[in-house]
Parts: C-alpha cells; structure tokens; sequence
C-alpha cells in the first residue's frame, strides 16, 4: 500500500506537477479560457460555423492533437501501472 | 445570433451523445452488427468518435465571436484563480482515475473479446473516495474546471456554462436511471445517501 502511494504520488508529480509548474515558472499564471479569446479566427454567422467545421473537420480526425484521447491514453496507462504495483 | 450558434452546437453534441448512449440505439446495433460488435467493440468507437466530435464542437465555440466583457477578475485575484483551476484539475484526475478507465474507453471490452470472456460480466458499484460523498464527481471536476478556465467573462463563456449545466443535468438523469435499472435498490438507497455532484442538491 505504501509502495503504491509513493508510485501515485511520483507519477502524479512527473505527469502532472512538473509540466505545469514549468509553465508557471516560464509564462506566470495562464488560462487557456483567455488565449482562446486573444485567438484571431472570429465566427459570428451559421455560415461561418459550417465554413469552419468543414475546414478543420480533418484536423480534428488527428487523434494524437486530441487532448480529450491524450488526456484519457495517460490516464489509462497511469491507472495500469498502478495496479501492477 | 453569436449564444443562438453557442446553444446549436451543444444541441447537437448533447442530442448525438445521448442517442449513441441509449440502450436502444445499442440494441439496433446488435441488430446490423451483431451482438459480439456491440458487447465488445461499440464502447471503443463511441468512446473514439465523441472525443472527435467534442474537440470539434468545442473548437468551434472557442472561436465564437464575444460581442461584450460582463466582469474581468483582478490582476490581483488572478494568482489564486490559477491556483484554483489547478485545484480543478486535481479534482477532475482524482474523479476520473477512481473508475475503471480501460472499461470507460473500451480497451477492456476489447480485450475481452480476444482472451474470449464473455462482454457482460458483472460490474461492481463503485463507493469509495469520493463516490462517497458525490455520485457525479467527475462531472464537479469538468464544472470547475470550466469555470476556473479563464478569467475573462463574457456572455459566450456564460452561455457555455448554462449548457454545460444543463446537459450534465440531462445526461445525469438518464444514466441514473440505467443505473437504477442494472443496479436496483443498492442505487436507490445510494442515491439517497449522496449529493448528485454539488453539495446540497441530491
């Protein structure tokens, strides 16, 4: 049980702890709410957001782009480790 | 006509993703597909398909237009709010790494399928941690998270919200009454002793 308490919390710290402090420590507090609002591209129309959707309907086929897999293939692997722990 | 085009899109994700989910979609799948597709293989393209469409969707609400500012946190207060989104984070990855994620995503329904188990084998109700108290924490953790996401509030970001509500209101209700249904009074009494996924609202 031990074990598997220093194997979660180290690879907690490593996965998650680290990336965001050195973001911290490089860019200060950033919210990923706010640079989604400095983005240029502007949708205002239907016809705009159809425009859109079949322009990056493609792009968002690239499963290694998507945060959402990325998100749940790290948190698969984390939870295997942990049980052969 | 910018929170008409925000509230269309949710429409869309929350009316697909439910209809996928339902049982009767399912059993129409069986129907075409076969029932080894639907016990075994299902689960991994709806899991795959739905990350697709969500990054999409949610990559086109990004890049709505925000017409007006309705409150900006202070320079002063943005430090904690950081610290608080972090907080959210840790929620929301302590909420998802409590279920069993290979079977969330289909990898174990797969896996089932090529050591030749049989796809419905029994699922035990999870209350430990924080299933403890919530039974929805995951869906706490994505509020949060959502909420802690940016410090500028404009009507896009509340419109977003409210359907973010909304939809884990809905999505709630029909997977409680799965559960209900595969689960019987062990859930009911569970139901009973816990916050659906904010505190005071059972």
């Amino acid at each position: 049980m031990k074990i598997k308490k220093i194997v979660f919390l180290s690879m907690f710290f490593v996965i998650f702890v680290l990336p965001h402090y050195a973001q911290y420590k490089k860019f200060g507090p950033k919210f990923s709410g706010d640079l989604n609002l400095a983005s240029s591209s502007r949708i205002s129309t239907f016809n705009e957001t159809f425009n859109y959707v079949v322009l990056n309907y493609s792009d968002s086929l690239i499963l290694l782009n998507n945060p959402i897999v990325i998100f749940f293939v790290v948190a698969f692997f984390f939870q295997k480790i942990l049980s052969l722990v | 006509m910018n929170i008409l085009i925000c509230i269309s899109l949710w429409f869309i994700f929350g009316v697909q993703h439910s209809i996928l989910a339902r049982p009767f979609f399912k059993k129409i799948l069986q129907n075409i597909f076969g029932e080894i597709f639907e016990q075994h293989f299902y689960r991994f393209c709806y899991f795959l398909s739905q990350c697709v469409i969500f990054y999409l969707i949610y990559d086109v609400i990004s890049n709505i237009e925000n017409k007006f500012i309705i409150f900006e946190i202070n320079d002063d207060y943005k430090l904690i709010y950081y610290w608080l989104s972090i907080l959210s984070k840790i929620f929301l990855i302590i909420s998802v790494l409590q279920f069993d994620i290979s079977h969330f995503i289909g990898i174990k329904q797969i896996i089932n399928f090529f050591v030749k188990k049989k796809g419905s084998e029994k699922i035990v109700m999870n209350k430990t941690y924080l299933y403890k108290f919530l039974r929805h924490p995951m869906y706490l953790g994505i509020i949060l998270c959502y909420i802690f996401s940016t410090t500028i509030i404009t009507e896009i970001f509340i419109t977003n919200l409210i359907c973010i509500l909304a939809y884990i209101e809905i999505g709630s209700y029909y997977e409680e009454k799965v559960l209900i249904k595969e689960f019987g009074n062990e859930y009911i009494e569970y139901k009973k002793n816990t916050y659906k996924y904010l505190p005071l609202i059972r």
